[in-house]
């Protein structure tokens, strides 16, 4: 549908131009967090699956190119205690991300994201740089509505009707893994080594200038012959990581500025859990992890939303088997 | 809306291909090149020195228990949870063995000490690897688990995988 057509939107009080563009806007802002939380690739556990971008109801293409900066402070053992690094550590993990959305259909929508990673490590005294790709991915996404749902005011039943998004995701083993030959430790990594296929689900609703949303993933790791770790060769076994869920609440509020360009700010509850390997068939149970994670961010839109800056940081504040890490992220959209 | 299926046939081609950075599917053939494992082998009597500053040597750790168990950490959160598991769920199933800690990262006795204490492993003993021998000698990385029998024989020289593969082999000594 061209934006320019007519969206069943009940009593707009700013042109319709700028109330479609909301609406649109809005899908684009929330899930910042909740693509970032999913696809934050955390040396250590790698790139993990990510949902990709999800393009505006009524364009036909999306570019976003996103920087994000992933520093380390402690982890929380599998028992959940929380440790600090040892004394002089150092990691850092910086990604930019790039990202393209194509409208197949009026309900149907792919995605592509490319992740470049810089690791620069400093661990127990050893001392790491490694450049590379990260786990690329691959969506598909299915709009489950034909008209925007987003209203100004509640008016009965109808109005009430949320915007709900049915997706999957395929995440490549791009990125060097574990079972490269290019790493020495767990911190050198930039993807998990893994084929990976999560089914998304995306709730939102907006009455303006609010918004929740809820998205859910969960993830499937195909098993994998593994013959080398950590740059050492191995007799060879199967190695398949465990099935991996994610949960992501956001709420928004917008506020409309006198040019028409709109600012947003989105705070986000993550929860992510994979259970734990296994190895041949045998469950390792000092794997698995789990993360809660708290977010904020900002978006600004033009008056004419084609686009958006984005700017937000995410702390994990709770988990077990995974590092401590706070991410600030930059980026920019553009849609056509 | 026109759906180019060329383009999009052409995108996921151009994304498995160029994507891949490794081997996806090796064989089932270990890495010989670099598959330097001691497993079966009679080992020397190797000097050992432990993070209070003592030290010691592998014939005077066999002396009193029955096998020796060295596992290589780097003190991150992936060793974290073996050394955890190996505390709670394998040494005390062995009495008569010996599991030690090699911090093969730190490079001082007081560094490897300092993180010991620091990582609350303060009851089991921990050797400093200091000029990277134990390191150089079995080839350790990340994660390497090494199993040497009273006869000074590896009996396992791998990576930690579930904690299985250790009590297997300790279950046959």
């Amino acid at each position: 549908m061209n934006p320019t057509q007519q969206v069943d939107m009940p009593i707009p009080e700013v042109p319709a131009n700028h109330g479609y563009g909301i609406g649109l806007f809005f899908t684009l802002v929330l899930f910042i967090f909740s693509f970032s939380s999913t696809s934050n690739a955390a040396s250590c556990c790698g790139g993990g699956a990510s949902s990709g971008i999800i393009l505006p109801k009524f364009n036909d293409a999306m570019i976003d190119m996103g920087f994000s900066n992933e520093t380390y402070n402690g982890f929380w053992t599998n028992t959940g205690q929380y440790k600090d690094d040892p004394k002089g550590s150092d990691l850092l993990q910086r990604r930019i991300n790039i990202s393209y959305a194509h409208r197949l259909a009026d309900q149907w929508q792919l995605s592509v994201g490319v992740p470049l990673v810089d690791n620069q490590n400093t661990y127990s005294g050893e001392q790491s740089s490694v450049q590379g790709l990260g786990d690329m991915s691959l969506s598909l996404w299915y709009e489950a509505f034909e008209k925007v749902t987003c209203v100004y005011r509640i008016n009965g039943w109808e109005s009430l009707k949320p915007s709900i998004y049915l997706g999957t995701s395929l995440t490549l083993p791009t990125g060097i893994s574990p079972y490269s030959d290019r790493v020495d430790s767990s911190f050198d990594i930039t993807g998990l080594g893994f084929y990976r296929l999560d089914a998304n689900i995306i709730i939102e609703k907006t009455v303006y200038p609010y918004s929740l949303s809820w998205q859910g993933q969960y993830g499937y790791a195909f098993e994998r012959p593994v013959n080398q770790e950590y740059g050492q060769g191995v007799s060879p076994y199967n190695k398949q990581l465990g099935n991996r869920n994610a949960s992501t609440f956001s709420a928004a509020y917008t506020w409309f500025l006198p040019n028409l360009s709109m600012l947003t700010m989105t705070a986000s509850h993550s929860e992510l859990e994979e259970k734990s390997a296994s190895y041949d068939g045998i469950t390792d149970t000092s794997s698995g992890l789990e993360k809660t994670t708290l977010g904020l961010s900002f978006a600004y839109s033009n008056a004419i939303r084609d686009w958006i800056y984005k700017l937000g940081i995410s702390e994990a504040n709770e988990g077990s088997n995974i590092p401590k890490t706070q991410i600030i992220t930059m980026g920019v959209s553009h849609v056509y | 809306m026109f759906i180019n299926v060329k383009y999009i046939a052409l995108l996921i081609m151009v994304l498995f291909i160029t994507g891949c950075q490794e081997d996806l599917m090796p064989s089932n053939d270990p890495i010989e090149s670099t598959l330097l494992s001691r497993e079966g082998e009679v080992i020397d009597d190797l000097a050992l020195t432990f993070s209070d500053g003592t030290s010691g040597s592998i014939s005077e750790r066999l002396s009193t228990h029955d096998a020796l168990v060295l596992y290589f950490t780097m003190w991150c959160p992936i060793c974290d949870a073996h050394m955890s598991h190996i505390r709670n769920q394998i040494q005390p199933q062995y009495n008569n063995v010996d599991f030690i800690f090699v911090d093969y990262v730190s490079g001082s006795i007081v560094e490897t000490m300092n993180v010991q204490r620091a990582s609350g492993y303060t009851d089991f003993d921990v050797i400093a690897d200091i000029n990277n021998e134990l390191e150089t000698y079995f080839n350790g990385t990340m994660a390497t688990t090494i199993i040497i029998d009273k006869n000074f024989i590896v009996k396992l020289n791998s990576l930690f995988k579930t904690g299985n593969e250790i009590k297997d082999k300790l279950d046959t000594l």
